[in-house]
C-alpha cells in the first residue's frame, strides 16, 4: 500500500474516528484504526464493538492495500507534524509515515485481527436535517446518566409517529423532550433508544445539511457528511415509561413568565451558596415577583428577588438549581415559561416562543 | 496547656425520654423494652426501677419479679435519636471538639474553652443546666485530664451529678477504685481478677505491667494503664453527618462461590439502602471492599450521577464493581458503602418510581415497628440456600477442571 494525503484532512478524519476508540480496549486491535484505500480515497474505520465510525478522505493512491495503525499514537503524531502532505506506505513488515524531513516506522498489526464490521440489513430509512438531530441531542443529553443500571435510561428515546418527531431523555427526576413535525412522513413508526455515547459522537459530527438514518431491529446506521456510524441500539425501548403521562398540561397550571437571561444570572449567583450536601434553592412565586433563597450551613445564606409575569397565589417550590441551569443553558429564547401546580408536582418549563422544547423537573421536598 | 476532658452521660436515657414525652410516667418505674412483640430484655430502666434492682439487659420477667409495678414501654428509637441530636447540638456550643460516643454519651475536649465559662465547675453546671432547660433531661458530667477518667468521674456520680477529677488526686482515687468501675473491664474479667484476689485498681497496678502483658497480651498494657488512670486517646470530633454509609460482613467460611457472594452482596446493599432511607440520603459513590483469605484487601469505587436508597439499584452498581475484580483466592469479607451523600433529592417523576418509594416506606415502617427483617426481599433466602462450597481439595480442582462448564454459575 502506498498513498499521499493532506495532513490537515487526515488529522480531522482521525479525530472523528478516534473518538470511538476505547481507552481500555478489550482486544489490542480495538485500539487501532483500519486504513483502507479505494480509488482516489482512503477510508478510516474504528470501533469499540458497539459503535463503528467510518470516514473517508481524498488521497493519491499509488498502491492499494489495508493497514492497521495505533489510533491515538498516529493522531498525536500527525497533529504535531507541520508538513502539508504525508506519505503512508507499507513496506515489508513496517508501516512508514514520511514527511519531507522525517520518517516514522510503525510495526503493523495483523489486519485480520480487526473485527469484521457489522453488516447493516433492512430497516426503516429516512433523511433528517442535521440541525434538528443536533438540537434534539444537545437539548436532552444532560438528562442522561450513562452509568445508570437500567438500560432504557442510558440513552434517549427516538419516537417517530408518522410526521411527529419526539426525542426524549429522562433520569426519572426530570425529563427533556424535543418535539416537532417532520416535513416528510416516515414510512413506519420508530421507537428506539439511542445510546449516550452515540449521541456524543453525533453532536460533534452534525453540522449543516441532512443526515441519512436507517433503523434496524437493534442497530442504527447514520450517514453524516460522508461519515458513517453504525451502532447497537439500547435494549428496552418498550420499558421506557410513558412520558406524555408525566408532562403536565399547561392549561391546568399556574403560569409564570421570566426573562431567561435574568433568571440564569440570578441562579448562577445563588448556586455559589449551594454545595453537594445543601443544594436546595427555595423559590417563592408571588404576584409579579419571584424570590429565590438558599441557606447552607457550610457557606451562608443568599436571597434574590426578580420581577416576573405572574398573577396567581403565592407558591413556594424548592429546586436543585442545577436542574434549571442546565435547561436554561440549552435555550436562547428571551423569556421562559414556568408552569406549576404545587410544591410536590412536576414543573413544566419551556421557551416562551416555542412549544418544541419541553422540560419537566421534579421539585425537592420543602421542609 | 492543662488537658480537660468532659464526659456527658445522660441518666437512664431512653426511660427519661419516655418520661418527658409522657408526663404520667414521671416518678414511676419505667422499663423501655426492645420491641413490643418480642419484649425480651430491658433496654433502659428509669431510676425508680433501678432503685429496686432492675438493670439494663435483664430479661423482662426477671425485672418484673424485682419491680412488679413497673410500666413497660416499647422503644421509640427515632425519638431517642432526635433528642440526642438536640443534646449534641447543645453540647457543641461549648467546644468545637465534640465526640459523640454513643446515643447518650459524648466526650468534649474543653481544654481551651473551660476558662471562657468561668472555670471547670461553672462549665459543668452550665452544661447540665442547659440540657435540663431545653430537654427536661438530667445528665451526669465528669471532668478529668483524660477520657478514661472523665468517664469514670461521670459514672461515680450518677444520676444528675458533677464530678471533677484533678490531676493530683488521680493516684489516690485509682488506688481504691473497684476494677469494675473502669470502662473496658467487664464482669467476666472482673470476676477473673477477683479470683486472684484483686478488686481495686491499686492492686491491679501492683501486679505490674510486664505481668499483665504476659498474661493478657496487648490488653494487659491497657489494663495497667487504665489501672493507673492513664489514657492519652484524643477526643475525635464526630462529623455532624456521616460521610458514608456502609456495611461489611465476614463470611462464615472463605469462599469464591459466586452465587453465595452475590447473595451476601445483595443483603449488604439492602442494609445500606435501608440506612440511607432512614436519614433520607442519596449518594454518588459506591465502594466495594473485598478481603481475601490471606487478608489482602481490595477496595474499588465508582462515581455515579446518583445512587438512590434502593437496595436493588445499589446492588446492581456494586455487582458491576465486584465483577471487575478477578478472584484469585477465596473471599473472607465483603463490604459496600455509599458516599458523597446528599440529603436533597428531587421527588420521582414517574408513577412506577413513586410506587417503589412507597413500597420502601411501607417495608421500612413494618420493620421499624415489628423488628428488623420482619419483611425482607426473598433474595435474602438465597444466602441460606446456597450450599457451603466444597473445600478446594486437589480432587475438587480436578473435578472442576473436567467439568469447568458446569461449575460456572450464571451471573
Amino acid at each position: 500500500m502506498e498513498l499521499t494525503v493532506d495532513r490537515k484532512q487526515l488529522t480531522d478524519s482521525l479525530e472523528t474516528v478516534t473518538s470511538v476508540v476505547p481507552s481500555k480496549p478489550a482486544i489490542a486491535s480495538l485500539s487501532c484504526v483500519l486504513v483502507e484505500t479505494k480509488d482516489a480515497e482512503v477510508s478510516l474505520t474504528a470501533t469499540d464493538l458497539e459503535t463503528t465510525i467510518k470516514t473517508s478522505l481524498p488521497a493519491t493512491v499509488s498502491k492499494k492495500g489495508q493497514i492497521l495503525l495505533p489510533a491515538r499514537k498516529i493522531l498525536s503524531l500527525v497533529k504535531q507534524l507541520d508538513d502539508k502532505e504525508l506519505k503512508l506506505s507499507l513496506a515489508e513488515s513496517q508501516v512508514n509515515l514520511q514527511t519531507s524531513s522525517s520518517t516514522y516506522n510503525f510495526f503493523p498489526m495483523n489486519v485480520e485481527d480487526f473485527p469484521k464490521l457489522p453488516k447493516f440489513s433492512g430497516g426503516i430509512s429516512f433523511s433528517i436535517s442535521s440541525s434538528l438531530l443536533r438540537d434534539s441531542i444537545q437539548k436532552t443529553k444532560f438528562c442522561i446518566y450513562p452509568e445508570e443500571p437500567r438500560p432504557h435510561f442510558r440513552g434517549a428515546l427516538l419516537d417517530i409517529k408518522e410526521d411527529k418527531w419526539n426525542f426524549v431523555a429522562t433520569d426519572t427526576r426530570r425529563l427533556a423532550l424535543v418535539q416537532t413535525n417532520l416535513e416528510t412522513k416516515v414510512g413506519q413508526n420508530v421507537k428506539c433508544l439511542l445510546p449516550y455515547r452515540v449521541m456524543n459522537y453525533l453532536s460533534s459530527l452534525l453540522k449543516e445539511g441532512s443526515a441519512e438514518v436507517s433503523i434496524g431491529k437493534n442497530q442504527i446506521f447514520l450517514k453524516v457528511n460522508g461519515t458513517y456510524i453504525i451502532s447497537q441500539l439500547l435494549e428496552g425501548s418498550e420499558d421506557f415509561p410513558d412520558y406524555w403521562k408525566v408532562i403536565p398540561d399547561e392549561k391546568k397550571q399556574q403560569i409564570a413568565t421570566v426573562s431567561r437571561e435574568l433568571f440564569e444570572s440570578v441562579l448562577k449567583r445563588i448556586t455559589l451558596f449551594t454545595s453537594e450536601r445543601y443544594n436546595k434553592v427555595k423559590f417563592i412565586f408571588s404576584p409579579e415577583k419571584l424570590s429565590l433563597s438558599v441557606s447552607n450551613p457550610e457557606v451562608g445564606e443568599a436571597q434574590e428577588k426578580i420581577a416576573i409575569d405572574y398573577t396567581g397565589a403565592e407558591q413556594p417550590i424548592a429546586f436543585n438549581p442545577d436542574y434549571l441551569l442546565q435547561f436554561l443553558q440549552c435555550i436562547t429564547a428571551e423569556k421562559v415559561i414556568i408552569a406549576f401546580s404545587g410544591e410536590k408536582k412536576p414543573v413544566l418549563m419551556r421557551p416562551q416562543d416555542s412549544q418544541e422544547y419541553l422540560y419537566v423537573a421534579m421539585p425537592l421536598k420543602l421542609d | 496547656m492543662e488537658r480537660v476532658i468532659l464526659h456527658v452521660d445522660m441518666d437512664a436515657y431512653f426511660a427519661s425520654v419516655e418520661q418527658q414525652i409522657n408526663p404520667s410516667l414521671r416518678g414511676r418505674p419505667v422499663l423501655v423494652c426492645g420491641n413490643p412483640l418480642t419484649k425480651t430484655v430491658v433496654a433502659s430502666a428509669s431510676y425508680e426501677a433501678k432503685r429496686q434492682g432492675v438493670r439494663s439487659g435483664m430479661s423482662i420477667p426477671e425485672a418484673l419479679k424485682l419491680c412488679p409495678d413497673a410500666i413497660l414501654v416499647p422503644g421509640n428509637p427515632i425519638c431517642y435519636a432526635e433528642t440526642s441530636r438536640v443534646v449534641f447540638s447543645l453540647l457543641s456550643l461549648f467546644t468545637d471538639t465534640l465526640e459523640i460516643y454513643s446515643i447518650d454519651e459524648a466526650f468534649l475536649d474543653v481544654s481551651r474553652t473551660f476558662p471562657l465559662f468561668g472555670g471547670k465547675g461553672a462549665l459543668g453546671r452550665r452544661i447540665k443546666e442547659t440540657i435540663r432547660k431545653k430537654t427536661g433531661l438530667t445528665c451526669s458530667v465528669g471532668m478529668a485530664p483524660n477520657k478514661l477518667l472523665a468517664k469514670i468521674a461521670a459514672s461515680l456520680v450518677k444520676p444528675d451529678g458533677l464530678r471533677i477529677i484533678e490531676e493530683k488526686e488521680v493516684p489516690e482515687l485509682m488506688s481504691d477504685l473497684p476494677v469494675e468501675e473502669v470502662p473496658g473491664i467487664g464482669p467476666r474479667l472482673a470476676s477473673l481478677l477477683s479470683d486472684w484476689g484483686i478488686t481495686t485498681c491499686g492492686q491491679l497496678q501492683r501486679l505490674g505491667e510486664n505481668f499483665l502483658i504476659t498474661r493478657f497480651g496487648l490488653r494487659g498494657r491497657f489494663l495497667y494503664q487504665a489501672a493507673c488512670g492513664f489514657d492519652n486517646s484524643p477526643v475525635v470530633p464526630t462529623p455532624p453527618q456521616p460521610k458514608s454509609i456502609g456495611h461489611s460482613y465476614t463470611l462464615p467460611f472463605n469462599t469464591d462461590h459466586t452465587d453465595f457472594l452475590r447473595s451476601v452482596l445483595f443483603r449488604l446493599a439492602e442494609q445500606v439502602a435501608a440506612r440511607m432511607r432512614q436519614s433520607s440520603f442519596h449518594g454518588r459513590v459506591v465502594t466495594v471492599c473485598l478481603r481475601l483469605d490471606d487478608f489482602t484487601t481490595f477496595t474499588r469505587q465508582r462515581k455515579f450521577a446518583s445512587v438512590p436508597p434502593d437496595g436493588r439499584r445499589i446492588f446492581t452498581l456494586a455487582w458491576q464493581i465486584f465483577s471487575s475484580f478477578t478472584l484469585v483466592r477465596p473471599v473472607r469479607l465483603l463490604g459496600i458503602s455509599v458516599s458523597e451523600l446528599s440529603a436533597e433529592t428531587p421527588l420521582p417523576l414517574f408513577p412506577e418510581e413513586k410506587t417503589r418509594e412507597n413500597l420502601f416506606h411501607t417495608v421500612d415502617e413494618i420493620n421499624r415497628r415489628l423488628g428488623e427483617n420482619t419483611v425482607f426481599p426473598a433474595t435474602f433466602l438465597l444466602e441460606k440456600m446456597v450450599k457451603p462450597p466444597v473445600p478446594k481439595t486437589h480432587a475438587f480442582q480436578f473435578w472442576r477442571f473436567k467439568h469447568s462448564d458446569t461449575t460456572r454459575i450464571p451471573t
